[in-house]
């Protein structure tokens, strides 16, 4: 069995699109993500029309501009911002301060209707702003305190899920397409033929793909923490714990496929029908409760969802197993009913 | 033990289709034993029972004396096996894929002795790929010794194969079996069966329809008695009437060269040749035609 599995991975390794889909290509897309600022590009865009000119007008700018999540792009004045339109600036909003500030109110807030799930927010900031430079001697209404919990952003959240993508690709297509042809070549028959179990055939597959997983996991580890900067500080053996057990539900659901697939393009159609759909459901680029309609609940019934969420919870949140032990079970639950389907639809002939 | 493989009403069901037909036959220990039969006459599902591929429905199968059904997995480790058309590990050399062949059974020759045995030893590092069909054919015959089988299965080994490199594998067959190994062949080519097997089972429409050795199958052809002169000079109107109280429907190859039938059991060989000679047939040269293989296969499978 242990020469079978070396056999695996010197085929893996010798495999070039093996090397492809395994590592080249959830490394581009690290680099991409990485390279790419996704909190920048979800900053507010603001412009302001001062039209007061006085101290306090500029005391508040200045103010706005101290704002970490807002860019400011431009201050018009009264010259100017009649002038220009939204959708010619291109801002979320526009902050005019009238004429008179410092004796009238209110500063008027404008917003467009694609940030109009954030407008509260900024509202509520600029009446602080403008409250604090006229009543600058009256307490704070508010107290902050950092409690230590650090900042996660896009970037953080998405390496996992190319994590997930990652195992999914590899799991489910290289092993449909791989079955498919060994069943073509008659290499599953001549097998047969030998007095190898058929138990022993699968433990050496899984295993030769979960060693590969967890060197693929821990490339796109390092370079995301290490290159990219990615906060990725939770307990590293949990979180290889939860890749292996999704690990072999899908290649449980590469050996379904493979029964169905009569031939190595067939095997690769079928593997990118399902787990593409899963991919973008399950939220591996985005969260997956801002799917419409009944679409969270179609994503709960995958088992790519319930691995990303206990690995974010795991990686980002300094989860412990017991904490997450809901989507574990229903990862063992995959496991189980995926196992006993593979091994009543598996074909060697 | 003689019988080192014992076949007793064996049937093959799929679905409606009944792909062998309550078959009974054995194999010596030792022989080269072939089976033979058209496309679709049941000859691979019978030879994929015997290695324990295809689950059987009815019947009995021994080999080397144990029960297939109960010791399927013991007799694989002495059976040598080469699938009609199996491909192998591509990213594998041919030295890795017979050591990890050999790694599934009990005992293994070395893959160095196998490549060596099939004279493929500088082409150990080489991928199947990268062989010419002859020398694909010989590998997948070194696959099937890696265990030193007792009883080699061969199911049709030089189909596609160029006249040079067939007589390599034939040569090879022959050696594997003078060095004990008892050999169950299926083939298509007569002279393939001729040459190599020991006994032939022909098959037809998933039955065997005889069993017996190259020669009693084409003596048992009695009717087929025929015989082909060359004469000096083409034949006159006379000579040729002389001709035809022989054989009525005698062959014209040629003007000087003709095939003549026996057909009446009354008509000696010496009586025929008398009336030829005397209608003055000069005869420069004479052959008799015994029925070949071919004959054999065509006369039990035409139906």
């Amino acid at each position: 069995m242990i020469y079978l599995l070396i056999a695996n991975l010197k085929m893996m390794y010798r495999n070039k699109q093996t090397a492809f889909w395994a590592l080249f290509f959830p490394l581009l897309l690290v680099s991409v993500f990485g390279l790419f600022n996704m909190d920048e590009y979800s900053k507010s865009k603001i412009v302001i029309t001062d039209l007061s000119q006085t101290n306090d007008s500029r005391q508040l700018i200045s103010s706005i501009r101290e704002v970490k999540s807002w860019t400011v792009l431009q201050i018009l004045d009264s010259s100017t911002n009649s002038l220009l339109t939204f959708e010619e600036i291109n801002a979320d909003y526009i902050i005019t301060i009238p004429i008179g500030f410092s004796e009238t109110f209110p500063t008027l807030l404008e917003y467009t209707a694609s940030s109009n799930s954030d407008h509260e927010l900024v509202a509520a900031t600029v009446r602080d702003l403008a409250h604090n430079i006229f009543y600058p001697n009256l307490p704070s209404l508010t107290t902050e305190s950092n409690i230590g919990t650090k900042a996660i952003d896009y970037f953080d959240t998405v390496l996992l899920g190319l994590i997930g993508l990652a195992i999914t690709t590899n799991s489910v297509i290289s092993v449909t397409i791989q079955i498919s042809t060994y069943r073509n070549q008659q290499i599953l028959k001549r097998l047969l033929a030998t007095p190898l179990p058929i138990w022993k055939f699968f433990v050496t597959q899984i295993t030769s793909h979960l060693i590969l997983v967890m060197i693929q996991t821990s490339i796109i580890l390092a370079v995301g923490i290490f290159i990219f900067g990615a906060n990725v500080t939770g307990n590293i053996l949990y979180m290889y714990l939860i890749i292996g057990l999704s690990t072999i539900i899908f290649l449980n659901i590469g050996f379904i496929l493979s029964a169905y697939a009569n031939s190595p393009a067939a095997g690769s159609g079928l593997g990118n029908a399902v787990i593409f759909p899963m991919i973008f459901l399950s939220g591996t680029f985005f969260p997956a409760e801002y799917l419409p309609g009944f679409l969270p609940y179609v994503s709960k019934l995958m088992p790519l969802r319930p691995m990303l969420d206990s690995l974010r919870d795991i990686g980002l949140y300094n989860m412990s197993l017991t904490d997450v032990w809901v989507p574990i079970v229903y990862l063992l639950c995959w496991i189980l009913v995926s196992g006993v389907i593979a091994n009543r639809v598996f074909k060697f002939n | 033990m003689n019988d080192v493989v014992q076949v007793t009403n064996l049937s093959k069901t799929y679905g409606k289709f009944l792909a062998v037909k309550d078959i009974s036959f054995n194999v010596n220990n030792g022989e080269i034993f072939g089976i033979l039969g058209p496309n679709g006459a049941g000859k691979t599902t019978t030879l994929e029972i015997l290695e324990g591929i295809v689950p059987y429905s009815i019947g009995e199968v021994e080999i080397l004396g144990l029960n297939l059904k109960t010791n399927s997995k013991k007799i694989k480790t002495k059976l040598g096996i080469q699938l009609q058309s199996s491909a192998y590990f591509d990213y594998l050399t041919l030295s890795e894929i017979l050591s990890l062949l050999g790694s599934i059974y009990p005992s293994s020759k070395s893959s160095t002795e196998l490549l060596k045995d099939v004279n493929l030893t500088n082409k150990s590092n080489s991928r199947v790929k990268k062989l010419s069909g002859g020398e694909k054919h010989r590998f997948t015959l070194a696959a099937a010794l890696v265990n030193d089988p007792k009883i080699l299965i061969l199911d049709e080994p030089t189909t596609a194969l160029d006249p040079n490199s067939r007589n390599e594998v034939w040569d090879l067959i022959k050696r594997i079996n003078d060095n004990g190994t008892t050999v169950i062949i299926t083939t298509h080519y007569m002279e393939e069966a001729n040459f190599l097997c020991d006994r032939i089972a022909i098959m037809n429409h998933g039955e065997i329809i005889t069993v017996d050795t190259p020669d009693k199958l084409k003596q048992s052809l009695e009717s087929k008695n025929s015989f082909t002169i060359t004469t000096l000079n083409p034949l006159s109107q006379l000579q040729k009437q002389a001709m035809e109280t022989i054989d009525p429907n005698y062959h014209k190859y040629f003007d000087n060269c003709y095939e003549i039938f026996i057909g009446d059991p009354s008509v000696t060989f010496n009586s025929a040749m008398q009336s030829l000679l005397s209608a003055n047939i000069e005869i420069t040269k004479i052959e008799t035609n015994e029925p070949s293989l071919e004959d054999v296969f065509i006369n039990f499978t035409k139906s």
